[in-house]
């Protein structure tokens, strides 16, 4: 049997002085779609980089695709990716010069880049500096490295925030596409209720612990 | 041990420690006050050299310890060896705040000014800054995992610094690098007896810093069962049993 | 796992298609450090206002210390290198804290952090970056320094200066790159950086500017050499400590 793909284990973590994760406890089978709700400051943002490495549990642990996140980072790392809210590229170099470091830091072929800017609908500011974009437009951006990467694990952090509509039905195709290749994906959003989305399950935040929320639909 | 920790009384042990350091103490400087005979050159002013240079050597072995439990939080883990760090980084803070004052005590009258360059002091000194720059960095960390590491890394840093500022500091001194490396002090003979003194005061100097160590890090325990129970970090995690479940 | 394909997904994966579950092709390391050094030194020369700025502002730092040492032409000799080398640790302390905060906007170095490379390789691209703008900085404010300072060079400078230029600042890129990263998210960083740098790069300031000063009015390589070691293997010491420790300070 292949291990879930995000296993999360009596996980809580301190930001601060706060407690934000109280215990969580998930386990989410891989090629599954998942949306993760919760109130501003519920710790979407601080589960979802827990579980990119980027913050240690306090306690607990983790596993994606059962490597230990503790144990190794590096092993994890291969198997996602994640889209956050600023769309994580650099102000001061272009479209295209963004998508081309992400190639070199990933070991991608650098020729994919041209088309999976057009993909995104950037093949016009392709050699603009991102310090022009709109939110959109970088969160655009954001989704063509991800594409690029084509991680095992889609950690997405409010996909359709900034996104005018033609943006957010690029969302719609890009994460049905992914999760029809059979990827895993986990998706911070208000926006569960998106006509085309269905997701397999629907997770509510609240107080620093998880549970499913009444509205989702479970496979 | 692990008994008396719990309910936050000091062991038995710690306090023979305690009584133990305080009388070595008091004869050492008995011995160094009244039993040791002047020095040919610096008459009474010697006096200070008993109780500055034990001071001075624990201020850097209390670094060298310091680190060494950092490295090990950095390889285990484990909340208590920053505890640990942190009593021994406090140490080194006072030791070396105490030798740059009986250094600057000890060179007004001999060298008639406060400050001489002096390699070991100037050592010294910047060890000072670099544990100050240590507690700034811990009191701007909240998150406790994050701080332990970090300051363990910094101590490090520390560490690995003291031969390179020793040397700068030595060959600043002397001007140039070649003739220089005289790690057993300034080559001045010492007298059997007085050698025996500093010997006696340096243990004393040793037994006080354990003592003050390990107060510190029985308090340090303290203070971290107690915000464990405040924060719950450690009891939150089992107390679910519900695993949310996407199959 | 579903086989099913979306046609336009492919775009995504013209290097061919890979196994599932298997981990993608670890990136060769030496690609991940040149791929970094190359976006900060990019970014570098593209932020030209903040680099002329950091430039001017070592400039007007020897111009400062040469009104306050006043018109003494031995003294002027005497403090050319110490001025130098102060001039050089401000300006390079001002250039770490701002590669960062470019870095930090728009949660750029974060995505940077979750590509599956070691901590190294991205530290050791940043140190390659810093010591090259470093070196260059170096290399444009020493004429200025022996100029403005009346400075007659020894025979040997001319090898000396620059070697000391190259280990000096790479000495000094390393605590800086490694510093600025584990700065990088505390408060009041721009103000921490100079108090937790400076006390550990007294041996580089010391080396550097003693062997400057081994070549200015006199052509002692010999006692050049011997600071010339001490920067050497500071930078070599540090260089180990650093990669070694640097994922432990940008982990959170």
């Amino acid at each position: 049997m292949t291990p879930p793909a995000i296993e999360l284990a009596g996980v809580t973590r301190r930001m601060g002085r706060e407690l934000v994760l109280r215990g969580v406890d998930l386990e989410v089978a891989a090629g599954r779609l998942v949306v993760l709700r919760g109130g501003n400051g519920a710790g979407k943002t601080t589960l979802l980089r827990l579980l990119a490495t980027r913050l240690k549990p306090t306690s607990g642990s983790a596993r994606l695709f059962g490597v230990d996140v503790l144990k190794e980072p590096a092993a994890a790392r291969a198997r996602l990716g994640m889209l956050s809210v600023m769309g994580g590229s650099y102000p001061v170099l272009s479209a295209r010069e963004n998508l081309l470091l992400a190639c070199d830091m990933a070991g991608a072929p650098r020729a994919a880049v041209g088309g999976l800017l057009e993909r995104v609908g950037l093949a016009a500011a392709a050699d603009k500096h991102v310090r022009t974009f709109s939110s959109g437009m970088k969160k655009r951006l954001g989704l063509a490295r991800l594409l690029l990467l084509d991680p095992d694990l889609w950690l997405l952090d409010e996909p359709y925030a900034a996104l005018d509509d033609d943006g957010k039905r690029l969302v719609d195709e890009v994460v049905a596409a992914a999760r029809a290749r059979g990827r895993t994906l986990l998706m911070a959003s208000h926006e569960s209720d998106r006509e085309h989305l269905r997701p397999d399950a629907v997770l509510q935040l609240h107080d620093g612990r998880l549970r499913l929320a009444p509205a989702g639909r479970q496979a | 041990m692990i008994d008396s920790s719990r309910d936050g009384k000091r062991p038995l042990w710690l306090n023979l420690l305690g009584l133990a350091s305080l009388a070595l103490f008091g004869v050492g400087a008995y011995l160094a006050l009244f039993a040791s005979p002047p020095d040919v050159n610096q008459g009474d002013l010697i006096r200070i050299m008993y109780a500055h240079v034990p001071v001075a050597w624990i201020g850097f072995v209390a670094v060298g310890v310091s680190a060494v439990w950092g490295m090990l939080y950095l390889w285990r883990s484990r909340p208590i060896d920053d505890v640990r760090a942190v009593a021994n980084a406090d140490a080194a803070l006072l030791f070396s705040l105490l030798t740059v004052v009986g250094g600057m005590t000890y060179s007004k009258p001999t060298l008639n000014t406060f400050w001489t360059w002096d390699a070991k002091l100037t050592l010294t000194a910047l060890m000072v800054a670099l544990l100050v720059g240590y507690y700034i960095v811990r009191g701007l960390i909240e998150e406790p995992q994050r701080r332990a590491r970090v300051s363990a890394v910094i101590m490090i840093v520390v560490l690995a610094s003291l031969p390179f500022n020793y040397l700068a500091a030595e060959w600043f001194r002397t001007l140039h690098p070649a003739k220089s490396v005289n790690l057993d002090g300034s080559g001045v003979t010492m007298a059997p007896e007085m050698l025996r003194v500093l010997l006696i005061n340096v243990v004393a100097a040793g037994l006080v810093f354990v003592y003050f160590v390990s107060e510190r890090v029985r308090v340090g325990k303290l203070a971290l069962s107690s915000a464990r129970e405040r924060s719950g970090f450690e009891a939150a995690a089992p107390a679910t049993g519900e695993v949310v479940r996407v199959r | 796992m579903s086989a099913l394909r979306e046609p336009r997904a492919d775009l995504a994966r013209e290097g061919g298609p890979r196994g599932e579950g298997a981990s993608r092709n670890e990136a060769s390391e030496l690609r991940v450090v040149l791929a970094v050094a190359r976006k900060d030194l990019l970014q570098e020369l593209r932020s030209r206002a903040a680099t002329v700025a950091t430039l001017f502002f070592s400039a007007v730092t020897l111009v400062m210390m040469g009104f306050a040492l006043g018109r003494e032409q031995a003294v002027l000799n005497l403090a050319a290198p110490g001025v130098l080398w102060v001039a050089l640790a401000f300006a390079g302390v001002i250039s770490a804290a701002q590669n960062f905060q470019s870095d930090l906007e728009e949660g750029a170095f974060e995505q940077l952090l979750l590509y599956p490379v070691p901590r190294a390789a991205i530290f050791l691209g940043k140190l390659l970056a810093n010591w090259l703008y470093l070196t260059a900085l170096g290399a444009l404010v020493a004429p200025v320094a022996f100029v403005l300072f009346g400075v007659e060079l020894g025979a040997a400078a001319w090898y000396v200066v620059p070697a000391t230029l190259l280990l000096g600042t790479f000495g000094f890129a390393v605590i800086a790159t490694f510093y600025a990263g584990l700065t990088a998210n505390l408060q009041a960083r721009e103000a921490l950086l100079p108090v937790l740098m400076f006390p550990v790069i007294v041996p580089v300031m010391l080396g550097a500017v003693r062997a400057t000063e081994a070549v200015v009015g006199r052509s002692d390589a010999a006692l050049a050499g011997g600071w010339l070691q001490l920067l050497g293997g500071f930078g070599l010491v540090y260089f180990v400590v650093c990669s070694a420790l640097f994922h432990f300070v940008v982990d959170e």
